[in-house]
């Protein structure tokens, strides 16, 4: 095992079995270190899964995917008690949502019961079995990929479930070098995964270092002020519903775990600012001049974020 | 007013203008949004070569939609004359815009002779609905001021005071002699010099809001735009900077947001840093 146990290491491990993508993971390991769970959109064969696997044999955990399909049910995602006829006894069968790294790939191709199994597992963080509660390993986190095209036949999440998400990674194309680099590297053989550089206990580690970083009571507002833009008519003109107070702590929660990857045990306006775009991108529901004026999210976020002032 | 310059005769009072070399006059706020009831710290900083005791016609900007819970003054000279600093502790009074006018000061021009009036640059506050709960939130306010409610009540009426006798001592009134003069073009803004006085605040207070004021100059001296983070200065000046500037806009930042067991030492740090990016 390597001797740094710092979040960068992880950072690092992640990044050596994925070319390009620093922001993805990065995000990835700050959702990690925030408690929380990530929502990842982008077309296929950008690397998400492998991300996600690369995330879990860096912590040490176990990694387990569950593809989402019409015919799914929440037993195939929790799990199930199983009549045993020599022992005459019910046994229980864990589902996969038992893991440190749970990969929910097309999150929006199961219907709503089946959603809603996996996002109350993930706000709870144990799932009941026939009588049995069952906690979920620690760490546990929950990376749903959805895929931007091809949205016939899904079932779009509503965005009080989006909402249950820290935040929202857009996974975008990699640069001509970086995808030069991908076929010289990856062409003939699967991608090496970088295995324990830390183990779980350092996850939560660094969970409780996160809790105790130093925010501003001037970030503090910055952090409000940020949230409420995006109910303010005028600083978001294109958005029909703004952000709940849940916008506000998952961001505080990022902007702490941000500070610690830094190395540092105070957030500063830096950290508030760049990752508010992941934390509001998906609780934000968009009205019809947003459409029609040909605006893309994108854009009517960042400008909601820059009508608030850095302190 | 002008019987406050050293060593001038007393027939230099009264209704006639002093004259001096105006080299900076400035306005800055600590921060550019604050919700309702949140402290805003103004600071009007003016320098004028000549050495001065006191400064009584500077007319301080319309504070419309703004509460004063406080005014400090401070003079000091040295060799270079006499710096003038004065923070109005507002507050906003309801969600909107504040627009501050610009500071002024009527004076001979020492340049040219002629009557003038020195401007400072304007100011653009966005005040916003308050976002938490009333109660909690004036405490906050008391603990940050370090006032109790009785003392905010105290120090209103002593600034109210102060305030009629400032209204009383600086009429804006109109140029008894100006009307004929050329216009006066607006004293040009020294973000050196607004640095310099945030240092000596920082080191005579050595508090969290002094290291906030420290930054905030230090960001106008390296020309940071409002709604830019350090990162996004940092990228935007890239190789135009000096070293050492990036590395005090570093722990600037660093002094105005860390905890508070490790503040002094970053302030330490942060004066160090500063006084390497005057020197040069």
């Amino acid at each position: 095992m390597i001797a740094t146990k710092r979040p960068a290491a992880i950072v690092d491990a992640v990044a050596g079995t994925i070319i390009g993508q620093r922001d993805v993971v990065e995000g990835l390991v700050l959702a990690l270190i925030a408690g929380g769970h990530v929502l990842l959109e982008g077309v296929p064969g950008l690397a998400k899964t492998l991300a996600c696997r690369a995330l879990a044999a860096a912590i040490g955990g176990e990694f387990k995917r569950i593809q989402f399909t019409p015919d799914l049910l929440p037993s195939d995602i929790i799990g199930t008690r199983i009549f045993d006829q020599r022992t005459a006894t019910f046994s229980t069968v864990r589902g996969p949502i038992f893991a440190n790294v749970v990969l929910a790939d097309e999150i929006n191709r199961a219907p709503a019961k089946v959603q809603s199994a996996l996002l109350e597992g993930m706000q709870e963080r144990q799932a009941t079995i026939g009588p049995e509660s069952l906690p979920f390993p620690v760490p546990f986190i929950v990376l749903a990929t959805m895929n931007p095209l091809d949205s016939d036949g899904t079932y779009a999440l509503p965005l009080a479930q989006m909402d249950r998400f820290l935040m929202k990674i857009l996974v975008r194309y990699p640069s001509r070098d970086e995808e030069l680099a991908i076929v010289e590297r990856f062409g003939a053989q699967t991608p090496p995964l970088v295995r324990d550089v830390a183990a779980p206990t350092d996850v939560l580690r660094w969970q409780e270092e996160a809790r105790r970083v130093h925010i501003e009571p001037i970030l503090r507002d910055y952090i409000v002020e940020l949230v409420r833009a995006t109910r303010d008519r005028d600083a978001s003109p294109y958005v029909e519903t703004g952000a709940s107070p849940r916008a506000s702590l998952a961001l505080a929660q990022l902007a702490r775990a941000r500070a610690l990857l830094d190395g540092r045990d105070f957030v500063l306006p830096d950290d508030v600012r760049s990752l508010a775009p992941a934390v509001l991108r998906h609780r934000i529901q968009f009205n019809h001049r947003l459409f029609a004026e040909g605006i893309e999210p994108e854009e009517a976020i960042t400008r909601a974020i820059a009508a608030v002032p850095t302190p | 007013m002008a019987c406050a310059l050293l060593g001038s005769p007393s027939s230099v009072c009264g209704q006639q203008l002093l004259r001096l070399h105006v080299d900076a006059l400035g306005m800055h706020a600590d921060r550019s949004t604050a919700v309702v009831g949140s402290a805003i710290h103004v600071t009007i900083h003016l320098h004028v070569r000549e050495h001065l005791s006191s400064i009584d016609n500077l007319v301080l900007p319309d504070l419309t939609n703004l509460q004063i819970l406080g005014d400090e003054r401070r003079i000091a000279q040295d060799s270079s004359g006499t710096d003038y600093l004065e923070t109005l502790t507002v507050t906003g009074i309801a969600p909107g815009i504040a627009h501050l006018t610009p500071a002024h000061l009527d004076a001979i021009d020492a340049r040219n002779g002629r009557p003038s009036r020195f401007s400072s640059n304007d100011l653009t506050l966005r005040i916003t609905a308050s976002t938490t709960q009333p109660r909690l939130f004036s405490q906050r306010l008391s603990r940050r001021i370090g006032l109790t409610i009785g003392g905010v009540v105290a120090a209103l009426a002593i600034v109210l005071a102060v305030l009629l006798g400032i209204s009383n001592a600086r009429p804006q009134r109109p140029l008894p002699s100006a009307a004929a003069a050329a216009p006066a073009a607006p004293a040009p803004l020294h973000p050196r010099r607004t640095l310099e006085t945030a240092l000596a605040a920082l080191r005579a207070g050595r508090t969290r809001d002094e290291a906030i004021q420290a930054r905030a100059a230090l960001r106008e001296f390296a020309g940071a735009r409002s709604d830019e983070t350090l990162e996004a200065l940092l990228r935007r000046l890239d190789g135009a900077t000096t070293p050492a500037l990036r590395v005090a806009l570093r722990l600037a930042e660093r002094a105005a947001f860390i905890g508070e067991a490790r503040l002094q030492s970053a302030i330490d740090e942060v004066i160090t840093a500063i006084e390497r990016v005057l020197v040069q």
